[in-house]
């Protein structure tokens, strides 16, 4: 049987998450980049 | 003393007398192997032993595979306890400066749409009727990762691990071949042609130690299902960083990686017994996979292309197409093809940027897969 709501349901959700994860993780290194950056020319 | 000469003579053709009609199709196939990893070099550390494997298991009454054989024990030693694919991450994480990334972390995110094809091809095989757990495997090629492919495959579709590991090696080698044609396909001249500065090394120490740890936090709280993958190639990229253990950095760097990459190649090798691996199945598998990586690529250039518009023109689209795993050859791949159309253009370390994005997308969105798939009750 071809399960072509599972198929969808499950490509879009994870793909969904896969991006949101990666951006997340993205966004606190830069964030912890920058406050590093700021510390080290406040010194 | 006819009856004893008949039978010694019957015991020393028995092999030939036992061969399957597949048998001698899969010693050609382990030769093909054999062949492109000595004479090709196309991945010659993983097919040389996967090729001898695959040849080794289609002589027939020596039962290799079978309970006791050494194959066999070797197989269940460390595939089918996952251990071969997860010390393989150790020693990839202790190799991979994540420096590139982290002085442009928006990179990352060519890292995310480099997974396209996983989750498309996933789609593919559950909608052409492949039961759920196999499409899991078949979707996971698509990650152009050896081990990762190799993980989820040998826990969620072990009689699938040959065709699966075979793909994602194979396609991992012929990156070169198959994005060109993609990239250019995908981007103009102009594109191609811009010029995106050299990289700043102005990452600090900190900030490399604090990437493992946050990655295997927040990663393995989201999606716990892939913390293995995430948490052996986030130690060893520690190790690496820490700089205080350099014994054990040089282990899961060398020796580690070599004696498990032999072993691994010979078990993979093993699985590919004429009877259970030629069948159309095999065929549907390789061509999804092919697949996959086709789409992994043009849904990274594609990303690329946003990215440029995003930034007013100041990133090259083909970086994009090194948002896969296969580190560092996609790389490569996109430094060459950006230098053929501006020769000034040093891509490289941009390009490593994004693979490495690609390396952990992929290791993320399998957790993420199999995370959401558990959620969903499908595994």
């Amino acid at each position: 049987m071809v399960q072509w709501k599972l198929a969808f349901l499950i490509s879009g959700a994870g793909y969904g998450i896969n991006i949101l994860v990666l951006i997340i993780i993205s966004v606190i290194i830069w964030i912890v980049s920058l406050m590093i950056q700021k510390k080290e020319k406040a010194q | 003393m006819f009856d004893a000469i008949s039978g010694g003579i019957q015991g020393l053709i028995a092999g030939f007398a036992n061969l399957h009609w597949s048998n001698p199709i899969m010693i050609g196939v382990g030769c093909l192997l054999l062949y492109l990893g000595i004479k090709k070099d196309f991945e010659p550390l993983l097919l040389v032993p996967i090729g001898f494997g695959a040849i080794l298991v289609n002589i027939p009454l020596a039962g290799l595979m079978e309970e006791e054989g050494f194959l066999r024990i070797i197989y269940d030693a460390g595939i089918m306890t996952e251990l071969f694919p997860l010390l393989i991450f150790v020693g990839i994480g202790a190799m991979t400066d994540f420096g590139p990334l982290l002085e442009n972390p928006k990179i990352f995110l060519l890292g995310a749409a480099g997974q396209f094809g996983i989750f498309l091809t996933l789609a593919l095989a559950l909608a052409l009727g492949f039961p759920q757990k196999d499409a899991v495997a078949i979707g996971i090629i698509g990650a152009c990762d050896g081990p990762t492919a190799i993980y989820v495959t040998s826990k969620y579709a072990p009689h699938l691990l040959g065709a699966v590991s075979v793909a994602a090696y194979s396609y991992m080698s012929l990156v070169p071949v198959i994005q060109p044609p993609i990239m250019k396909l995908m981007t103009s001249e102009e594109e191609r042609k811009i010029n995106m500065g050299i990289v700043k090394k102005s990452v600090s120490k900190t900030t490399k130690l604090l990437f493992p740890l946050v990655v295997t936090v927040i990663g393995g709280l989201i999606a716990p299902r892939g913390l293995p993958l995430l948490g052996t190639i986030m130690l060893g990229n520690l190790m690496k960083e820490c700089g205080v253990v350099g014994r054990l950095t040089k282990a899961a760097e060398n020796e580690i990686p070599n004696i498990v990459t032999l072993l691994l190649g010979i078990s993979i090798g093993a699985t590919m017994d004429g009877r259970i691996f030629l069948k159309p199945q095999t065929l549907i598998v390789l061509g999804l996979g092919f697949l996959a990586i086709c789409l992994d690529t043009a849904c990274g250039v594609l990303f690329g292309k946003v990215m440029k518009v995003l930034t007013g023109g100041k990133i090259n689209p083909l970086i994009g197409a090194a948002g896969i795993s296969a580190y560092p050859m996609s790389a490569r791949v996109v430094q060459r093809e950006g230098q053929k159309y501006n020769p000034k253009n040093y891509l490289l370390m941009h390009a490593m940027g994004a693979n490495t994005g690609g390396q952990v997308g992929s290791v993320m969105a399998a957790a993420v897969m199999l995370s959401v798939l558990k959620g969903m009750g499908v595994i």
